[in-house]
């Protein structure tokens, strides 16, 4: 286990060293959480880019982001915001929903 | 009453596989089922704490807070599982080198105690939080009442706890001749997958980069909203489209702790050797 965990110690130094450089000037995009519905419901990103995704719940519950195709699940509280790292990502449309209220709080990240 | 049941049945499937596989690898361990209870106790205890301070925790560092707390809580859960699973591989080869007891069910009579429970407390922690806000959020906007939410709870959780009881018994029955390394593999496998699924959150908190945003993709085969995929996900951290560094991950866990699993350089024939404890 030693073994294993220095690796893990070595993959998340590097991890930390890398991180500011990932992190450089990303673009950043914001979804807003209002009475359980996702603004806008259609979030358009630049393909190949590594971007960042900023979501504000005004709701006074929480909510879950969460898609499979982004590979992505947060809990965002209520009148909370949270910060999303996201990949760069090939052209197409990636669906996305609220966990808690998957009725109500769908849309989509359009890549182009 | 139907979104608490999906939602309560998600997570309670998985404590209650993580629990089956612990269950099937310690067979005749004294009162284990007296201390996986505290584990789920001490788990449960544990995420009615992080529910009611989730808001401050998603502010910290930057918006991110959640996903590192949550690739902590996995990476000490890898940790402590890695640990169980090659100190039992030397114990139960010195068991049976020296015993030489029918049936290798007695496997992991003096694993420590204190490290299951933590290890179900660990596992219950992350999933019980999620169905606490979840319930919280359902009661405090209107949408439900309290008796559709015990009644969704009581559902999804017995949901949840049959199809782990299944797999646990399925395998004390497929496996019986070789159940300890069938479990014991299964465990390496959902280790691996914690330790994936605990990058893939550090990867959403920017701390990590993806090296690779996509390997593969085979959500159209198994998605992972599916009850296959939940399980597969749990079992053997299946995701249909993980990253160059979630696969990273994942293998270096399996290579790591079958090295010192097998420790190929204390060579052959010598592991009558293994140290009693």
């Amino acid at each position: 286990m030693r073994f294993g965990l220095s690796c893990f110690s070595v993959l998340l130094l590097a991890g930390v060293a890398l991180a500011p450089l990932a992190q450089a000037e990303t673009p950043t995009y914001t979804l807003e959480i209002k009475n359980h519905t996702f603004s806008p419901e259609t979030l358009t990103v630049p393909a190949d880019t590594p971007w960042t995704l900023i979501i504000k719940n005004h709701d006074k519950t929480p909510e879950e982001f969460e898609s499979e195709t982004l590979s992505r699940e947060k809990i965002i509280p209520g009148g909370g915001q949270v910060r999303v790292k996201m990949s760069a990502l090939k052209p197409g449309t990636y669906p996305f929903m609220g966990e808690f209220n998957p009725d109500k709080a769908k849309g989509q990240v359009v890549v182009k | 009453m139907l979104p608490v049941a999906t939602i309560v049945f998600r997570e309670c499937l998985e404590i209650a596989l993580i629990i089956s596989l612990v269950m099937a690898a310690t067979q005749g361990l004294e009162g284990r089922l007296r201390l996986i209870l505290s584990g789920l106790g001490l788990g449960f205890l544990g995420a009615a704490i992080i529910a009611f301070f989730t808001d401050t925790l998603a502010a910290s560092v930057e918006g991110t807070g959640q996903d590192i707390f949550n690739a902590g809580v996995l990476f000490v859960a890898v940790g402590f599982l890695s640990w169980t699973v090659i100190w039992m591989k030397h114990h139960a080869q010195h068991l049976s080198h020296r015993i030489r007891k029918v049936g290798s069910e007695i496997v992991a009579g003096e694993t420590s105690h204190w490290v299951l429970v933590t290890i179900v407390a660990l596992a219950s922690l992350r999933e019980g939080a999620e169905i606490v806000l979840f319930s919280y959020g359902m009661l405090a906007s209107g949408q439900v009442t309290w008796s559709s939410i015990i009644m969704g709870g009581l559902l999804g959780g017995v949901g949840g706890t049959v199809v782990g009881v299944m797999l646990y018994l399925g395998l004390l029955r497929t496996a019986r001749r070789h159940l300890f390394s069938v479990t014991s593999w299964l465990l390496v496998l959902l280790t691996a997958g914690m330790a994936a699924h605990g990058a893939s959150y550090l990867i959403a908190a920017g701390v990590l980069p993806d090296l690779v945003p996509q390997m593969w993709d085979t959500s159209h085969i198994v998605s992972s909203h599916g009850l296959l995929g939940e399980i597969l996900g749990v079992l053997i951290g299946y995701t249909p489209n993980p990253s160059g560094m979630e696969v990273l991950f994942y293998v270096t866990v399996v290579a790591s702790i079958a090295l010192l699993m097998y420790r190929p350089w204390e060579g052959k024939g010598l592991v009558s050797k293994a140290k009693p404890s």
